[in-house]
């Protein structure tokens, strides 16, 4: 039996600062007990993901924007799936949640699809959609994630 | 004796038994030689039926020519009949009314664009009607031409399939039905849809290979029109889809960040704590900014369709405007305009004010050089006016000098330049509704070059 982790980062790839800010204040203020790393463009996430150790992207949920300045979030995702990275636990959000952009996700090969801004009960649907992905309350009330990667292997197609 | 008794006088009107025969005889000649034409016509028009099944106007024009020949034959029969046994003048009439239908038949050939023909193979004699020769645009006079000449009016690489059509025929029983080009005299090409079939006679021997012929150059004309509409509505569907979409992103997030601002700022915890507050506000400020930027760009550009009165404008007065307007931030930035000798557009003022605007705006705000350099410039081409902004700025990629024109498409992030990303797509939609057309490409100066050809006729002259 697979070993569960605790996920400790959120990885936010979003040009737009008042989105982060948003976020930022809205994990802390619910007690969300994730350490957000934020990245305005592609390379800056990129030159992040190979400075990590494999180790770290396993306890790392990624959430990317759909309709970022200079390319899409859909795009991004291809790529990273097609990459290095491919086994990371990675999704789309989007302010529209249009539904075809969640068509666009799911192709392009995301974990989930949620609306903005992300917080508390936004990774509670993160965790409800994807396989072997869990959410805990600890004794001060901060919301933990917990991924038992081989659960999330057996439950998706995409790799 | 002189006087004429009452019974001599209508002996003069009755015509001999002689003459009687030989104005019968010649009647029966008349009607013989117009029953053959009308068996021809009907036969081509029966063609024709079948070949417009789908146009229904001329389905409908060829039907009644045919009821027409239908009934001329009728009456030429009952005054052959009647004029066996009659005097000749009801043959006359009902010759008169069959010459009548003759020319209505004619006119139905024309109206339609129906033609037919008929090779005898014995002969190699060729019959075309006279719509034939307008369709082939060869004069009457010029007479029919020999199988060789007629096939070489085809298309060269239509031609094949013509000939190989046309010989089945001649060798066994065979229908064809086909569409090609013909090359008019004049060069001119006309399309046509031709059907036929080979006659035989009671071996089964073909003797002879009827056809009947339609321009249908009008109706590919037609046809090719529709599908550019169609391409174009198609086009216009996903610019409107692209449009709705980026406008409903654009406009919703800077709604949705004042919302949760907000709802932030209410948040007892946060609202005590000033300087998060001030943050708030202030982000407020910002993105209410930039809801009103994006709505009043949206708006400029749902306007330039309207009908604004247009007028002669000299573009190098617009420029002159454009640079005054911009001049506090060409002063702070450093940065020298030059500006050519300009042409005088028809047009709405407004619309050019904001092209240039744009344009030189653009150049400026992007420029990342200690000592921006813009240059607008213009040249005379046979057919159009070249207009050309161009920077020594950072340049567009190469893979994105088509994108740059999209509605709220933008190469830079707000962080780092503000805008709406509705410039360029304003720009384009300018030159385009003036029938010209603008392109992104690599300035010599070493930045971006816009480069904007408007139609020379009407539209652009020399100041």
């Amino acid at each position: 039996m697979s070993q569960a982790h605790r996920i400790e980062r959120l990885l936010f790839l979003d040009d737009s600062e008042d989105e982060v800010f948003i976020t930022r204040l809205l994990l802390e203020k619910q007690r969300v007990g994730l350490e957000l790393q934020a990245f305005a463009t592609e390379a800056e996430l990129e030159a992040s993901l190979a400075a990590s150790a494999p180790e770290s992207l396993f306890r790392s949920l990624l959430a990317i924007d759909m309709n970022l300045t200079l390319t899409t979030g859909s795009d991004v995702m291809d790529r990273l799936r097609r990459g290095g990275a491919g086994f990371m636990l990675a999704g789309i959000c989007s302010g529209s949640e249009d539904p075809e952009d969640r068509r666009i996700a799911e192709l392009a090969g995301a974990d989930f699809y949620v609306g903005k801004p992300l917080n508390a009960a936004r990774l509670e649907e993160i965790a409800t959609a994807v396989p072997g992905l869990a959410t805990e309350r600890t004794e001060d009330g901060t919301l933990t994630l917990w991924w038992t990667p081989a659960e999330r292997q057996r439950g998706s197609a995409g790799y | 004796m002189t006087a004429k008794s009452d019974n001599d006088a209508p002996a003069m009107t009755k015509a001999s038994p002689t003459s009687l025969r030989r104005r019968i005889g010649e009647l029966a000649a008349e009607l013989e030689t117009t029953r053959r034409k009308q068996a021809l016509e009907i036969e081509a028009l029966e063609h024709a039926n079948r070949a417009l099944r789908t146009d229904n106007a001329a389905l409908r024009a060829s039907n009644r020519a045919l009821a027409s020949a239908n009934e001329a034959l009728r009456c030429g029969n009952e005054a052959l009949s009647r004029g066996a046994t009659e005097d000749g003048s009801a043959p006359r009439q009902e010759l008169h009314e069959l010459r009548e239908r003759n020319r209505q038949l004619d006119l139905a050939q024309a109206i339609s664009g129906i033609g037919y023909w008929r090779l005898d193979l014995d002969s190699e004699a060729i019959y075309w009607s006279e719509q034939i020769f307008h369709i082939h645009g060869v004069p009457l006079d010029d007479g029919v031409p020999a199988l060789e000449d007629a096939i070489a009016f085809y298309h060269p690489d239509d031609r094949a399939r013509v000939i190989a059509n046309v010989d089945t025929a001649t060798r066994e029983e065979h229908s064809f039905e086909f569409e090609a080009r013909l090359v008019r005299l004049d060069g001119s090409e006309r399309y046509v849809h031709c059907a036929g079939q080979s006659h035989v006679d009671a071996s089964g021997r073909p003797y002879a290979v009827f056809g009947v012929f339609r321009d249908i150059t009008d109706v590919r004309a037609r046809e090719a029109d529709l599908k550019r509409t169609l391409e174009q509505l198609s086009r216009s569907n996903e610019e409107l889809y692209r449009f709705s979409y980026v406008c409903s992103h654009d406009m919703k997030e800077p709604v949705r960040m004042i919302e949760s601002m907000s709802e932030l700022l209410l948040d007892p915890d946060i609202g005590r704590d000033e300087e998060r507050r001030g943050e708030l506000v202030a982000r407020i400020g910002r993105n209410m900014k930039r809801l009103k930027a994006t709505i009043d760009n949206l708006l400029a550009y749902s306007r330039l369709d309207a009908e604004i009165e247009s007028a002669d404008i000299d573009l190098n007065a617009v420029v002159a405007e454009v640079v005054d307007s911009l001049n506090p931030e060409i002063v702070r930035r450093g940065a020298t305009i030059e500006v050519g000798r300009l042409s005088v557009v028809h047009g709405a003022r407004t619309h050019f004010q904001q092209l240039f605007q744009n344009l030189v705006g653009n150049a400026l705000k992007y420029s990342d050089k200690p000592e921006p350099l813009i240059r607008v410039t213009a040249s005379r081409h046979a057919e159009t006016r070249r207009f050309v902004v161009e920077d020594n700025g950072p340049g567009i990629p190469e893979a994105s000098l088509n994108d740059v024109f999209g509605v709220f498409s933008r190469l830079r992030l707000q962080r780092d330049i503000e805008g709406t990303g509705l410039g360029l797509a304003i720009c384009r939609r300018i030159v385009e509704q003036y029938g010209g057309r603008i392109v992104a490409r690599r300035s010599e100066l070493g930045g971006a070059a816009f480069d904007f050809h408007l139609p020379a006729t009407g539209a652009t002259r020399e100041p």
